[in-house]
């Protein structure tokens, strides 16, 4: 049987408890990080005229679904969160739409449902901006 | 895993700007002279980027100490490698390979002594430090920061296993953390509002110290700062450099302690848990010998059934947010109506109070 040896236990208890409260926080950097979602619209890359297809589009990570639907002279734009991960992860929170030729830069916010809107113009620049964009969502915000 | 110290810094600054802006970065004692990025810059070069001094019974730092674990978790030459001091001059290193990338590494930093340090008695004494390793060695300077241990040390690097491997290298880092953070701690807790970079290398530690004491007679009398007043602290509680109250007065640190009103230097240093460092991989148990030990805890009643399993499980690499949806912990989490962080600090706070009376 050990003897006691206090000294050495509450130094050990403070590492390994230290250690996991810092694996945690890693985990959660690596989540802040990971909260962005890119969007590529290969098949329309070589159309001269892009259209958006109706049925919608998915993120790499497939966790939220674009739609664009022409309303008049807008672009209407739909953002969905898809299954309870994605839900949880933008829920209530802000995100900004950027393209990778930077014509769109627009910010709104998620529902508690995971749903988000955005009314764009309806303009070749715009639908061919739509070909690569990424959502990033707030930083600052709690996840 | 590789290492690449640019992207760690980076990764660094924004760790501190995202979770320590208002502690370290915004500080009321700072904020107005400097905003939050330099700040974070001026930190870092306090902390993390100050070479550590060794005295006669440190003769390697923990610095040194991260270095040699960071280089045994290379794989091939360097896995049984050992950072040592020894008589005699080091071998000349091959300049190929791992060692070679070291050795440069390592000779881009200043090797001149610090003012005060025990290097060049320890140099005479016990030799200097090497990195040995199989079949080649390197010279490795007597002063390094813990910033030095990591950009010098190879890549790419094991990832460690969860349980003993990890957490023996977290309690090294831990140490590196705590022993960097400790003078910026000293003098933000001598409760007077000075900004800890301009005095780092203007007070020595037995300096800050000092000043600590007599700044808490001063408290303690709950008297204003008058020159007869600091006559009667400095008197029973002496700062080295400072023989006359006089001199400690009108001394650049005595105008700047003398402006800045007072402020609750206790409990500062409660929540910045101003301790002592320990020689940690000396304390670091086992896996074996902590699992007896815990069971000891429990017999002593200082922890329940369901914290010892807690315990045990957080060793081996489980994650909290995890074990905090395990049966029989969220019931503890239930019955006591606590979080899991609530949990973790009340058991820390325990072991802390049973060590103490352990002691006595």
């Amino acid at each position: 049987m050990s003897t006691r040896n206090p000294r050495a236990l509450s130094y050990t208890i403070r590492v390994v408890l230290a250690a996991a409260e810092a694996r945690r926080e890693l985990r959660g950097l690596a989540w802040q990080r990971a909260a962005k979602f890119e969007f590529q619209l290969l098949a329309a890359a070589t159309s001269e005229l892009a259209q958006p297809p109706a049925e919608g589009w998915y993120d790499s990570q497939r966790q939220l679904k674009v739609t664009a639907r022409i309303q008049g002279e807008e672009l209407h734009l739909s953002v969905q969160a898809e299954g309870y991960e994605a839900l949880r992860r933008v829920a209530g929170r802000s995100g900004r739409l950027r393209s990778a030729d930077r014509i769109l830069d627009v910010t709104f916010k998620f529902d508690q449902a995971g749903n988000a809107f955005a009314a764009l113009k309806s303009a070749p620049d715009v639908h061919r901006a739509l070909i690569s964009f990424e959502i990033a969502l707030d930083d600052s915000e709690q996840s | 895993m590789r290492i690449e110290p640019g992207a760690l810094y980076v990764r660094l600054i924004g760790l501190l700007a995202a979770g320590y802006a208002e502690s370290l970065l915004k500080h009321p004692w700072y904020a107005s002279r400097m905003d939050a990025e330099e700040a974070a810059g001026r930190y870092f070069d306090a902390t993390l980027g100050r070479k550590l001094l060794l005295t006669g019974r440190v003769p390697l730092s923990v610095a040194h100490r991260l270095f040699a674990a960071l280089c045994a978790r290379c794989a091939g030459a360097l896995e049984k490698s050992t950072l040592k001091r020894r008589v005699g001059a080091a071998r000349a290193a091959n300049d190929f390979g791992v060692l070679g990338t070291i050795r440069r590494c390592l000779s881009k930093l200043s090797r001149e002594p610090s003012p005060g340090s025990a290097s060049p008695t320890l140099l005479s004494r016990l030799g200097p430090i090497v990195l040995a390793a199989r079949d080649d060695e390197v010279s490795v300077p007597e002063e390094m920061a813990i910033w030095d241990a990591i950009a010098c040390s190879p890549s790419p690097i094991m990832a460690l296993p969860p349980g003993e491997p990890f957490n023996r290298f977290c309690s090294i880092v831990i140490d590196c953390i705590r022993t960097a953070n400790r003078p910026v701690l000293e003098l933000l807790s001598l409760g007077r509002p000075l900004c800890p970079f301009d005095w780092l290398d203007e007070l020595s530690i037995q300096q800050v110290r000092s000043l600590k004491s007599f700044l808490r007679h001063l408290k303690s009398q709950d008297v204003p700062d008058t020159l007869e007043n600091w006559r009667e602290a400095l008197k029973q509680n002496p700062v080295p450099g400072f023989k006359a109250v006089e001199a400690l007065w009108r001394s650049p640190i005595g105008t700047a302690l003398r402006n800045g009103g007072i402020y609750p230097s206790v409990a500062l240093e409660q929540a910045m848990e101003l301790v002592e460092p320990e020689n940690g991989i000396e304390l670091f148990l086992v896996q074996q010998e902590y699992q007896d030990q815990v069971r000891l805890l429990r017999a002593d009643e200082v922890i329940g059934a369901e914290e010892q399993y807690l315990l045990i499980e957080v060793y081996a690499g489980a994650a909290l947010e995890e074990l905090a949806e395990r049966a029989p912990i969220r019931a503890l989490l239930r019955g006591r109506n606590l979080t899991i962080d609530e949990l973790i600090e009340d058991i820390r706070e325990r072991v802390d109070h049973w060590q103490q009376g352990t002691a006595s």
